[in-house]
Order: structure tokens, then C-alpha cells, then sequence
């Protein structure tokens, strides 16, 4: 599945001539024209409309064209685990956000791609992941004034206990 | 005269302290992101157009057009030293640039590479000088109907030119129109396809939906292949100099990539990427050595990153006289224009003087900023091409993380970058073009707000738009190259049938 051009091009014309049909349906009830003045709903029922017919040419095309070898959809045996994994990282970092705060749910992020998708040693991880979440604290939070999470930790600075 | 009092007035902005640090900036952090593969100007201006806030629009846009010419300059480094293309408008000196560095004359690539570059990219700023006014005045008396017409043809023109599927191409175009729909509707105020969310009723915001097409997804692909070591070839700033014949083979290439590049820039979809890709086909084919194209020749240096330069400059003309982004990085940068309460437009020049002025003379500066920041330095960046990419990649995701969420201090924007980092793999794995989208999601608002207007104009009819003469032409102009395809294909299927008539008499 997926190995070939042709498998590709059918499965993503399908899933965009949906997309169209779910604008096409929405803009329904904005509307279109009243007294000749358009309304919300014209332009993305145009545009849905549009979008399914150009779906359908591509579709047509591709079957026309016919199969063709693709490169391998995961390039390597281990594709799969590590773009689960940086996903699931990127989704736990917006969820952990406001309660950790920003330094520790940047700190625990790093660790976490530094050991999981290439492992690297405990130490060099540690180091690398402290120095980055450190410098970009002081950069956002301490030079330009970025409004960031401070989650559990408050106010608390580490430069207060001397 | 005129132009003379609009110089002056550009370098006394650009020259001020403020704006020659923020120009510098601009230009280093270019450098830096052009030298390291993987983060292109578009993921990395939409990383700083958070921080890019805190600073007036005037150092803000200087700082982001620094960045956009500068990664310009720096891709070729990587292009030169390790047959890695650090931006893609500097794929094509992979060919040559690489086999000179092989042959010990990495030195003299990188070095006409930059002086091509300053060339190409100063040439383009004194165009920009000459041409911007007298076509904002022609476009200050555009109504909505020109607006609508020049839009379509601009979506058009990104289409026609993107690599690959034309039909794929003008899918992405139409699918950025529909995202653009998100939100509210700026003529009757409803608020359309929210699927109940409150942080959605704004519509979609640009910075997220760029870092996860091009920031998010680009690590996604990354982190597939092994990260291996590279080889970097070595240099010293001793053989940064070409020698005698190859500042000869060199002249040539640059003046006509200096000309070609700025005229594609202008475009509409050209850009840099395009120009490179032309001006190298352009020298072998009237080279008077053809075939030493692809060997090492300087010329196949020369020419392509000048016209790459060029071209990045001429780009900014429709943004800064018509208010029409000619592709993805420039629209970017009339995003940030807009954050900062700034209408692009050919009024811009009078209703923003300094802006206006200010943005133009720093590209004078940021030219000769980019020549010292290229040479001398080249060893710093070589080192910084030794960072193994298993260490740059959290940093990078990073960087997007916190950019995402600083915009608006929404926790929502981050997901919607997660989101679209994986809409941005899965549209590289089956062949779409994510350009289009990003042109089509800043345009689509402004196109159905004047299209709306044109209808309001005539009453709800369509026919505005063939009665009025230009519309009309640019309409024409976009039908012919949608149709162009089909046409080229119909007249290849006669040919063959003609050529046997012919045999046959």
C-alpha cells in the first residue's frame, strides 16, 4: 500500500475531494448572493467547489497515467517509531506547557529527543539539553520580554537563593 | 532628480545606528540559516516575526529583509563545501561549486560566489530605487477589480511555475484560498468553519501554519534518514580570491544573471529558486565551452548565485509598490507588515516614507554587510557545519515551539503548528507543493474582500471583470497559462501526423 505513485495520488484526491465536499456543505449556510451583494458563503463555496473539481482531474490523470514505483513511503525500518515519538513529544510539550511552565517542559523536552530518536549519552544529553533550555530562557523570557508559562515553579529564579 | 533626493533619504535612514544593527542582525542570522541545511528564510523568518514585535516596523522589517537576502548568500556555502544545498535557490551551484571545491578551488567558489552575489543583489537595489515609484503610481489607480485580476494572476503565475504537477500546484493554491476562509469573513463579519473554537474566530495565523509546512515537517523528513557525518571540505580566506581567468569566465554570467534574475524576482512564483535554475541553463547554452559545465566551472558558479541575489531583491517591487506578495518569504514579510499596523501598498511610500526608504537603503548596507560576513568568516561557519544534525533538530523544534506560542500566548497556535507540520510531511511524501498554500492563505482574505467590493461595485455581476481593460488583459493573461499545458500537449500529438505529410509529399 502506498508504494506506488498511483496508490498516492487516488488516496490523497480522495481525501482532498472530501475536503471540498465539507466546504462546499458548510458554506451552505452562509450563504451566497443577497440583493447582489455576496455573502459569506460565496467564496468558500467557489472555492470547495473548485477544489473537488481539480481533485477529480488529478484523480482521472493518475488513473490514466498509471502505476508507477514510488521511493519507499518510510525511508528506514525505524521511520515509524521516531516520528511517533517526535509527535508525541511535540503534542506533550503544548499539554505540559501551562502546568510545568516554559524552562521545565523545555528541559524535559530535550532530554527526551536527545535519549529517545538518536540516543545519546546521559551526560552529553544533560549538558546540551540544560545549556539550550538555560539560553533561551534568558533570551525570551529575560532579554526580549516574551510572555512564557512559568507553571510550577512561579517566580521562583534560581539567582534569588544567593 | 528625484531619484537622487530618494537615495539620500535611504541612506540617511539606513545609516543610523538602530537600523544598521537591526539590518546586521538580519543579515547574520540569514548567513546562518542559509549555511545550515534543513531551516530555510520562510520557517525561520516566521520563528522571529515573534521577537521581530518587540522592535519598531521600521527595524523589524529590516531585520526579516536581512534575513531573506542573506540566506541567499549563505546557502551557497553548503552548496560549495558539501554538495548539500543550504537554501533551495542554491541547488544549482551544487553542480559546479562543489566539483571546483574537489578540485582544491573551494576557495575561489565561495569567493566569486559572494562578489556575484553583492553584485547581483546591488544591481537589483538600484532598480528597486528606479522602478518602485513610477509603479506605485500606476498602481494607486487600481479599484478592486484590478486587485481581484492581479491576485488570480499572481496564484496563477506561483502555480505555473512550481515544479512538478501544475494540477497539484493549482490544488495547493485553492486549498490555502479554502484555510484562508477560516475565521472571520471581513465583509459580513460571520464567523465561518471555527468548528466552535474561539481561538480560530481570527482565522488561521500565518507564522504557526509556515513553521509547521516548512519548519516542523522539515525535521519530520530529517529524522527518517540517518544522520550521518558529513565531509566538509577545507578553505582558508588566502584562497578566497579567483584568479585572473577565472575573473574573465566570470563576467559575463554575472552581468547577465544580475539583469535575468531581478526581471524573474519581479514575477509573480519567480523568485530566486527560478532565476538560478535559468541563468544556469542560459550560460551553457550560449557558453562557447558547454561542455565544461558540471566539471568545475566558474562560470556555472557565477552566473546562478548572481541571478539568485538579484532576484531576491526584485522581488520586494510588487510588495512595496503594488502590496502583492510574489511568493511565500515575501509574504511573510507583509504578514509582519500588517502585525505591525503597516498597509502595504503604493501608498506606502507616502503614508511611510522612512519605511519605505529605510527598507531600501538597508539593502545597499546589508550587500556590503553580506560581503564581509561571507569571506572573512567562512571558517565560523564551516565549524557551525560540523554540528551533527542530531543536536540542531530539538533546538530547531524548539525555537518553533516557543515562536508558536509567543504570538498570541495561545496554547492552540501550537497545535495548530503541530498540526500542520504533519500536513506539510504527508504533502511532500505525495508530491504537493506547499508554496502555494502559504501565498494563497495570506492572499485569499484580500482576494474575496475585493472581489466582494468588485461585486458591490456592479451590482453582483461577473462582468466587471471583462469590461474594464485591465482585468480583462490579466484575466486572458491567466487563462492562457492554465490552458498552456493542454495546448503544448495537443500541438505534440499533431506534430508527428504533420511530419508524415510532409514525407509522404
Amino acid at each position: 500500500m502506498l508504494q506506488t505513485r498511483q496508490s498516492r495520488d487516488v488516496l490523497s484526491s480522495l481525501v482532498f475531494m472530501a475536503i471540498g465536499l465539507i466546504f462546499c456543505i458548510g458554506s451552505i449556510t452562509y450563504g451566497d448572493v443577497r440583493g447582489g451583494v455576496p455573502s459569506a458563503g460565496l467564496f468558500p463555496c467557489l472555492g470547495g467547489m473548485t477544489f473537488i473539481l481539480l481533485s477529480a482531474i488529478n484523480l482521472g490523470l493518475t488513473l490514466k497515467a498509471g502505476s508507477a514505483k514510488a521511493g519507499l513511503f518510510f525511508p528506514q525500518a525505524d521511520s515509524p517509531r521516531k516520528l511517533s515519538l517526535l509527535l508525541g513529544a511535540l503534542f506533550a510539550y503544548g499539554v505540559a506547557l501551562m502546568f510545568l511552565g516554559f524552562f521545565l517542559t523545555t528541559l524535559l523536552f530535550m532530554i527526551f529527543l536527545l535519549k529517545a530518536i538518536e540516543p545519546q549519552k546521559w551526560g552529553a544529553s544533560l549538558i546540551a539539553s540544560f545549556s539550550v533550555s538555560a539560553a533561551a530562557y534568558i533570551l525570551f523570557e529575560v532579554l526580549l520580554k516574551v510572555q512564557l508559562p512559568v507553571g510550577i515553579l512561579g517566580n521562583f529564579r534560581l539567582w534569588n537563593l544567593f | 532628480m528625484e531619484i537622487v533626493n530618494h537615495l539620500l533619504l535611504s541612506f540617511q535612514i539606513a545609516l543610523d545606528s538602530g537600523n544598521l544593527f537591526w539590518c546586521f542582525m538580519g543579515c547574520l542570522l540569514g548567513t546562518l540559516v542559509g549555511v545550515l541545511p534543513g531551516l530555510g528564510p520562510l520557517a525561520s523568518m516566521s520563528l522571529l516575526l515573534p521577537i521581530s514585535f518587540k522592535l519598531s516596523p521600521v527595524h523589524s522589517i529590516i531585520m526579516l529583509a536581512g534575513i531573506y537576502y542573506g540566506a541567499a548568500y549563505g546557502g551557497s556555502t553548503t552548496s560549495i563545501l558539501l554538495n548539500i544545498p543550504g537554501e533551495a535557490c542554491s541547488m544549482i551551484t551544487c553542480l559546479d561549486g562543489y566539483q571546483m571545491a574537489k578540485k582544491g578551488r573551494a576557495g575561489a567558489a565561495l569567493g566569486i560566489s559572494a562578489i556575484g552575489s553583492f553584485i547581483g543583489g546591488t544591481f537589483g537595489v538600484i532598480l528597486i530605487t528606479v522602478l518602485a515609484p513610477p509603479l506605485a503610481g500606476i498602481a494607486v489607480k487600481f479599484g478592486p477589480p484590478e486587485y481581484v485580476s492581479l491576485m488570480v494572476l499572481g496564484l496563477t503565475f506561483v502555480t505555473y511555475l512550481s515544479s512538478g504537477s501544475m494540477v497539484k500546484a493549482l490544488m495547493m493554491t485553492v486549498f490555502g484560498l479554502l484555510l484562508g476562509c477560516i475565521g472571520t469573513d471581513l465583509v459580513t463579519g460571520s464567523i465561518r468553519f471555527t468548528m466552535g473554537l474561539t481561538g480560530l474566530s481570527e482565522g488561521l495565523d500565518l507564522v504557526p501554519v509556515v513553521m509547521g509546512l516548512f519548519g516542523i515537517s522539515e525535521v519530520m523528513l530529517n529524522i527518517e534518514e540517518k544522520m550521518l557525518e558529513r565531509e566538509v571540505f577545507h578553505t582558508t580566506l588566502r584562497g578566497l580570491i579567483p584568479n585572473r581567468q577565472e575573473f574573465k569566465d566570470s563576467a559575463g554570467p554575472i552581468a547577465r544573471g544580475s539583469v535575468m534574475g531581478f526581471f524573474l524576482g519581479v514575477l509573480p512564483g519567480g523568485g530566486a529558486i527560478l532565476a538560478s535554475i535559468v541563468s544556469y541553463a542560459m550560460e551553457r547554452k550560449f557558453s562557447k565551452h558547454p561542455e565544461r559545465f558540471g566539471t568545475g566551472y566558474i562560470a556555472g558558479v557565477a552566473g546562478p548565485e548572481t541571478a539568485n541575489n538579484a532576484a531576491s531583491q526584485g522581488a520586494f517591487i510588487p510588495l512595496l509598490s503594488l502590496g502583492i506578495p510574489g511568493n511565500p518569504v515575501i509574504a511573510l514579510l507583509m504578514g509582519a507588515l500588517i502585525i505591525h499596523g503597516v498597509t502595504p501598498g503604493p501608498l506606502l511610500m507616502e503614508t511611510h516614507p522612512n519605511l519605505f526608504w529605510g527598507v531600501v537603503g538597508s539593502m545597499y548596507t546589508g550587500n556590503v554587510m553580506l560581503v564581509f560576513l561571507n569571506l572573512p568568516l567562512i571558517s565560523i561557519w564551516v565549524k557551525l557545519l560540523r554540528v551533527p544534525y542530531v543536536l540542531l533538530f530539538p533546538v530547531i523544534l524548539m525555537l518553533c515551539l516557543v515562536g508558536a506560542y509567543s504570538i498570541n500566548n495561545n496554547i492552540l497556535d501550537v497545535f495548530i503548528m503541530v498540526f500542520f507540520g504533519v500536513v506539510g510531511y504527508l504533502m511532500k511524501k505525495f508530491e504537493y507543493p506547499a508554496a502555494p498554500v502559504v501565498l494563497a492563505l495570506i492572499l485569499g482574505p484580500m482576494l474575496e474582500k475585493s472581489l466582494g467590493q468588485s461585486l458591490m461595485m456592479s451590482n453582483g455581476s461577473f462582468r466587471i471583470f471583462l469590461t474594464r481593460p485591465i482585468p480583462l488583459t490579466m484575466l486572458g493573461i491567466t487563462f492562457l497559462l492554465l490552458v498552456s499545458p493542454l495546448l503544448l500537449r495537443l500541438w505534440k500529438r499533431r506534430r508527428p501526423g504533420l511530419l508524415l505529410e510532409g514525407q509522404e509529399d
